[in-house]
């Protein structure tokens, strides 16, 4: 008898957790719960600080737009699907809108539950702002957008063409931040007509280019691209064997491999700067420095603490940065090439090191300056130094543990 | 002349309880090409990993280029370059990539690296490719680096296991008469592959693996004189081989 696809999917999602639940006790026991939490506390405690005294003319509605519209554009969609469903599946996609309503209904919640709190945070700050819309009307509307930018996200999927679709998506992003733009500064009933308007319109655009009836490629990647995402995250905390990532070219920083002396000694440098580079590390690294820069320039433009808000904000992430590119060590490791090709065994440990060194330098500087510049403009030279020197500090210390790891796992080996 | 590989009594496999390989024993002398040829489930990979030291003998040795690889790991693995069933490659490294790597590796200088890169890419019509990313090639493409990886090497032997399956006919020919010039120069090729009529085209010599154990090895004509089958062509051999009393052909 075939299994009931919703059984299936429920299932898939069971064995999912069941098989990360020792990483996630792995990564409870770090610490870095802790450590978020208290970040989370800083940042709120700076927050407080700063709705007690909004500056004049700070851009209430502009920088609700923003973060609402990032919020309602994200629209993961978990399915649990693999390649080999493509074999076992695929003769059932009639049967599968039962499959993947489930995968959009938990998408919704988890999106719906970050909507939430990023109202509860933004709607102190909008009503100083002569809020033309109460939250009891405000929070509704929100979460109706979100299950109709949710069901944009489904139809861009299904577009064939990687052109369309990315105009789809420009599309629902414009359309979106109109929406909501409408909503904060507008008179309700004007900001509702133009928002179904804008679903209408986004919806009759999606239609017109060519679709996939069910898009099994698309869902496969992405799929794919969320477990590399954990297995990414997992790996910061634990030994955990990579599976095949999908490279990004990244030329910027993959040109700093081509300075790489050419010699025996260098392989291993060479291949490290390159992964670390072009794979979901350097990705994350580019994530990590570019919402820290922001948050360290935030929390430091806030004024809070004396213009100490942005110095701690910017360690934590220089020091979330260290940790991460530590984890270039763990690249290849397992590889078969190590056994295959004469690669300088003796120089691993020492590549891994001044790769994980440079690459935290390169994060560690913007961090330290996006967090520094802004005491430095309002004449506060102590967090400005404190903030630069912190970040700078971090990365000799993260590459002194790092030394040691690698002097610990060489002597397991 | 000293041999390049010289493998004695090897018995081998997964387990010490179920070994795959019996005995093995034979040598690749410098300059020549040996097909290593068998049924599935013969032991030819199995034979394969023992050489290239994935797996640790049951019984017997393996010396390539004159020591064992607990003797001397460095001068063993730069001794061969191996090229795989299934290639495998860095998904986040380019062909160019793979092939300094490569160099790098094997402490082969810069501007002998860059004219034989340039030469393979252009060999094995790869030249557009140069830029691409290992993951997003096919699978005969991603065949053609590991083989473009081991020729750049230019190492005494080339390991080759199944080196025709994704190739298109234009790469198969570009192998081949690569690895006759490599031949000519004084490299030994141990390679193993189910298509015969192009071993038989080829080689200077058979390792018939049936089982586990080596139950002929030779030139054609020896094998001929072995099977009782003179002018036989080495399909007819390997069946007589494998499955005397069932010969496909007929005896």
């Amino acid at each position: 008898m075939e299994p009931d696809l919703a059984a299936l999917y429920r299932g898939r999602a069971g064995e999912w957790r069941k098989a990360v639940a020792p990483y996630v006790r792995d990564v409870a026991r770090s610490g870095f719960p802790a450590i978020v939490v208290l970040a989370a506390l800083a940042l709120l405690s700076g927050y407080t600080a700063f709705l007690e005294d909004v500056p004049e003319g700070f851009p209430i509605v502009g920088v609700g737009t923003g973060l609402l519209t990032l919020l309602l554009m994200w629209s993961p969609l978990r399915t649990f699907l693999r390649p080999a469903d493509a074999v076992f599946l695929m003769p059932r996609e009639h049967e599968m809108g039962r499959y993947v309503r489930l995968a959009w209904r938990r998408g919704y919640i988890a999106g719906g539950a970050l909507l939430l709190t990023a109202c509860l945070l933004y709607l102190p700050l909008y009503r100083q702002g002569g809020s033309p819309t109460g939250a009891a009307a405000l929070v509704p509307v929100l979460l109706a957008l979100k299950a109709a930018s949710d069901a944009g996200a489904w139809q861009e999927r299904r577009i064939a063409f990687a052109a369309a679709r990315r105009l789809c998506l420009s599309l629902r992003a414009a359309l979106t931040l109109a929406a909501v733009f409408a909503l904060l500064a507008k008179p309700l009933a004007g900001a509702l007509g133009f928002a179904a308007a804008a679903a209408a319109l986004q919806a009759a655009v999606c239609r017109l280019p060519a679709r996939h009836r069910f898009p099994w490629q698309r869902l496969f990647d992405e799929e794919a691209r969320t477990r590399r995402r954990y297995e990414r995250f997992f790996r910061s905390f634990t030994d955990l064997p990579a599976e095949g990532e999908a490279p990004a070219r990244r030329p910027y920083a993959a040109r700093a491999a081509g300075w790489i002396r050419h010699s025996r000694e260098n392989t291993y440098l060479y291949l490290y700067a390159l992964t670390v580079a072009r794979s979901d590390l350097g990705g994350m690294l580019i994530r990590l420095t570019a919402v820290g820069a922001l948050a360290g320039a935030v929390a430091g433009s806030s004024g809070a603490l004396a213009g100490w808000a942005g110095a701690p904000v910017a360690w934590l992430f220089a020091l979330a940065a260290g940790v991460q590119a530590g984890t270039v060590r763990q690249a290849h490791r397992h590889a078969v090439w190590r056994h295959l090709y004469p690669l300088p065994e003796a120089d691993r440990g020492r590549a891994a090191l001044r790769v994980a060194v440079a690459a935290h330098l390169a994060c560690a500087v913007p961090l330290g300056l996006a967090a520094a510049l802004p005491p430095a403009f309002a004449g506060r030279w102590l967090p400005t130094a404190a903030a630069l020197a912190g970040c700078l500090a971090l990365v000799p210390a993260m590459a002194l543990r790092l030394r040691r790891t690698l002097a610990r796992e060489a002597m397991e080996d | 002349m000293e041999p390049l590989v010289v493998v004695e009594d090897l018995s081998g496999g997964y387990s010490p309880r179920r070994p795959v390989l019996h005995g093995l024993t034979f040598k690749v002398m410098p300059g020549e090409m040996v097909g290593l040829i068998g049924l599935n489930g013969a032991g030819k990979s199995t034979a394969i990993r023992h050489l290239l030291g994935l797996m640790k003998p049951l019984a017997g040795t393996v010396r390539i280029g004159g020591v064992t690889l607990e003797e001397d790991a460095e001068r063993y693995r730069r001794s061969f370059a191996y090229v795989p069933e299934t290639p495998l490659l860095f998904d986040e490294l380019t062909v160019q990539e793979h092939l300094r790597l490569t160099a790098m590796a094997y402490g082969i200088e810069e501007p002998v690296y860059a004219g034989r890169a340039e030469r393979l890419l252009a060999e094995f019509r790869m030249a557009d490719k140069r830029t691409a990313f290992a993951a997003h090639l096919s699978k005969g493409m991603k065949q053609k680096v590991m083989i473009m990886n081991a020729l750049l090497a230019a190492p005494p032997l080339y390991l080759i296991d199944e080196p025709f399956l994704g190739l298109d006919p234009l790469g198969v020919r570009s192998l081949l008469e690569r690895l006759e010039a490599e031949k000519r120069s004084g490299s030994a090729i141990l390679m193993s592959s189910h298509i015969l009529s192009t071993l038989e085209a080829y080689c200077d010599r058979y390792l018939v693996l049936h089982d586990g154990r080596l139950i002929a090895s030779g030139t054609l004509d020896e094998l001929r004189e072995t099977a009782g089958m003179p002018g036989a062509p080495l399909e007819r051999l390997f069946f007589r081989f494998v499955a005397p009393e069932g010969d496909a052909y007929g005896a």
